[in-house]
């Protein structure tokens, strides 16, 4: 499986690592109708109602980590950005700069388009004919963001218990999911793999309420087996009462430099090593 | 080689210099520095807001320019890249010159036209567009002057619906303060990253 899980966020990078060593699990009875599976599911709810259209403003701290116990993670430049989602699988994000935006990405269901107006360099990449990034982008980015997590009726069956969080595994196609949920009923963490080295995680460190909705605003991304992590810090999140999809297309101009997947991986490497 | 006008230009009156930045480059020879206040609006096409920033412009020859905004971002552009101090991120980015070619082929036209290769038409009284060499019309600077020949507003449409317009006033001309005052230290608390 080459590329299969690595991907782009353009020069602020996405990506990363993590280690997969699972806690030891320790069975529990069913909690298919326990307080905390209603609580998750009617707060996943709100998520995916409101998630028609979400705007917001993101902060990204990517780093490059390590390739040894004791190097440290080398930081990347921060960026600011314009973020927009629209359930279930078109997302964008704006990158801002002081003359601009400094790079657009947009990725909806298996596409991926972004453009750095600067350098004039446009990418439209199809995830299943070119074999590079995810399947469905779009959908990832969403879920990611939005933890749109929603667990079948058979893994809050076969729930346990790692310390507070109620773990849930599943399988979806050919990947893998596991999901925490907290006391509060809210996603803790979530690990989405085909294989244990290729995946994502993502660790909820705070929520807020926006609208009456709880709403994820600092989360941390890690790609198993990775080179990159990045923090992201949401801020001003809103749900548009009217979505327009067409709004989260990113639009490139007919005299943009288009690159090729090998000039693509040349500078995904010069930022981090990601081939 | 700078270009001046349309076709039929003449190897002479390619050399003059533009009529853009004629005023602007003189009084920096004469005097060393420039600064003017600035207000830049940009209009978000994803939102569909036009936010505004205020701050001051520096510029000294051959190729210095600061930008100093109200909320405490730092912007400085050299010939061999530049420093951006971020409040809200808290890091100081240094770029080389590659990462920071977009921006300083913006400096570039007004401070440095000929090398750049930029071409300029005139559209109207203290009206010119800029266009870099492979750059499309739709990207092209528009620059317009005051009745002192000195810029007053120049808009750029940073990527497709995205329009910047950087409005600048109260132009002031004084001695160099040099280089040193063109790169940026990071203040405490602040971390020093590197543009890959």
């Amino acid at each position: 499986m080459t590329g299969r899980w690595r991907t782009l966020t353009g020069a602020a990078a996405a990506l990363a690592l993590v280690a997969a060593c699972a806690p030891r699990a320790m069975r529990v009875p069913p909690l298919s109708g326990g307080a905390r599976a209603e609580r998750y599911l009617s707060q996943l709810l709100g998520r995916e109602q409101r998630a028609a259209m979400v705007e917001g403003a993101a902060t990204i701290w990517p780093r490059i980590l390590a390739r040894c116990d004791t190097c440290p993670p080398r930081r990347l430049p921060a960026v600011q950005a314009d973020l927009a989602l629209a359930w279930p699988d078109a997302f964008r994000l704006r990158v801002s700069s002081v003359f601009g935006t400094a790079l657009d990405l947009g990725l909806a269901g298996d596409s991926t388009t972004a453009y750095a107006p600067a350098q004039r360099w446009g990418v439209a990449l199809d995830a299943v004919r070119d074999s590079f990034g995810l399947d469905c982008p779009g959908s990832l980015a969403v879920r990611l963001v939005s933890a749109g997590w929603r667990p079948p009726q058979p893994a809050w069956v076969r729930g346990s218990w790692e310390g507070g969080l109620l773990v849930l595994r599943w399988r979806e196609s050919a990947d893998s999911v596991a999901l925490a949920v907290d006391q509060a009923g809210l996603p803790a963490w979530a690990r989405l793999w085909r294989d244990p080295r290729r995946g994502v995680v993502v660790d909820y460190e705070r929520w807020e309420t926006v609208e009456g909705v709880a709403w994820p605003v600092v989360l941390q991304v890690r790609e198993l087996g990775g080179a990159f992590d990045l923090t992201c810090r949401l801020a001003r999140v809103s749900f548009a009462a009217h979505p327009d999809r067409s709004r989260l297309a990113v639009r490139m101009p007919a005299d943009a430099d288009r690159l090729g997947l090998d000039r693509l991986r040349g500078l995904l490497e010069r930022v981090g090593g990601v081939r | 080689m700078l270009m001046v006008s349309g076709p039929g230009t003449s190897a002479a009156a390619a050399r003059a210099p533009l009529g853009s930045s004629r005023a602007l480059l003189a009084g920096l020879r004469s005097s060393g520095r420039a600064e003017a206040v600035l207000r830049l609006s940009r209009l978000d096409p994803l939102s569909g807001r036009t936010s505004v920033a205020r701050g001051r412009l520096i510029l000294e020859l051959p190729r210095f320019a600061r930008l100093e905004l109200e909320d405490g971002q730092r912007l400085t552009l050299r010939a061999d890249g530049g420093d951006w101090l971020q409040p809200a991120t808290r890091q100081l980015v240094r770029a080389g010159a590659g990462s920071a070619a977009g921006a300083l082929v913006w400096w570039g036209a007004l401070l440095d036209p000929q090398a750049t290769g930029v071409e300029e038409r005139k559209v109207a009284p203290r009206q010119y567009v800029l266009t870099h060499p492979g750059v499309g019309e739709a990207q092209a600077q528009r620059i317009e002057l005051g009745v002192d020949g000195l810029p007053r507003r120049l808009t750029v449409e940073a990527s497709p619906g995205e329009r910047v317009e950087y409005r600048l006033t109260r132009w002031r001309f004084m001695r160099s303060r040099g280089p040193a005052d063109f790169v940026l230290e990071a203040p405490a608390g602040f971390e020093v990253v590197e543009m890959p």
